[in-house]
């Protein structure tokens, strides 16, 4: 995935779009011994439990991409999972949009949902049959930073962290 | 040695059979196994709430908050939520979008 944003990111837009967890650490009061441990074992401290807030969402997607290092750009799917709902319905998937709008791929499934080698085959493609065109007209779009806007919201990790402190 | 006319020699030979009798079987499934992925599909298709999508029909459209780092009192980046949402159709006609979608866990 993160292979492909970088060989092609200035012939398309790339997103990681950040869902719901598919399989979250126990959350208090439901205790399952066995997944609470492979769960800390792989992820530290208390485990990542399902985001019930979009600043928990934050907190969870923040620690995926800094863990394994990942510069592709990341939506956060809201709470009721918009992106999910009209995308899959419950799974992780990987889609490839043409330049019309359009679906030129689609997958569904998890784990092994992301299938970056199809996706590459069906950009690919998408970038042939256009020749350069798309290339030329991307080149005058401006791609969405990830650094913030003024108006954004204070950092959701650090404000959750005074909370705690107080 | 003989126990009621069962040498231990002929036991072996009997599991080792068995054995290439499983082998072969276990050889011969992955047919089996092919059809088990498509069933797996047949029946993640058929969830209450699943989506098809195919190729060629419009993309749906959802406007969704980019993540966006802001640099804490300790000079860390840390996450935050993007003020404008990105929409997927803002980039009809500018650029193709592939999308990836995950979570951590």
């Amino acid at each position: 995935m993160e292979t492909l944003y970088k060989a092609y990111k200035d012939k398309a837009q790339f997103f990681l779009v950040y869902i719901r967890e598919a399989h979250p650490s126990p959350e208090k009061g439901r205790p399952d011994e066995k997944q609470a441990k492979e769960q800390l074992k792989r992820f530290g401290d208390k485990g990542i439990t399902q985001p019930k807030t979009m600043d928990e969402r934050v907190i969870a997607a923040d620690k995926c991409m800094k863990d394994l290092k990942l510069t592709i750009p990341i939506l956060l799917d809201s709470i009721e999972g918009d992106y999910l709902k009209a995308y899959t319905g419950f799974q992780a998937g990987t889609a490839v949009i043409d330049i019309d709008g359009k679906i030129a791929y689609w997958t569904r499934g998890a784990p092994n949902g992301a299938k970056p080698a199809e996706a590459e085959a069906a950009l690919k493609k998408l970038l042939s049959a256009d020749g350069g065109a798309i290339a030329e007209k991307w080149a005058d779009v401006k791609m969405p930073s990830q650094k913030p806007a003024k108006d954004d919201k204070k950092p959701a990790a650090a404000q959750m962290q005074k909370e705690k402190d107080k | 040695m003989r126990y009621g006319g069962v040498t231990w020699r002929a036991a072996v030979l009997s599991i080792a059979a068995g054995l290439l009798a499983s082998a072969a079987s276990w050889a011969a499934e992955p047919a089996t196994r092919d059809n088990s992925g498509a069933r797996q599909k047949a029946r993640a298709d058929s969830r209450p709430g699943a989506v098809t999508l195919d190729p060629g029909q419009a993309a749906p459209d959802v406007a969704l908050s980019p993540l966006t780092f802001a640099a804490d009192a300790n000079g860390q980046l840390v996450g935050t939520i993007g003020a404008r949402k990105v929409k997927l159709s803002d980039y009809k006609g500018k650029a193709p979008i592939v999308i990836f979608s995950s979570s951590y866990t």
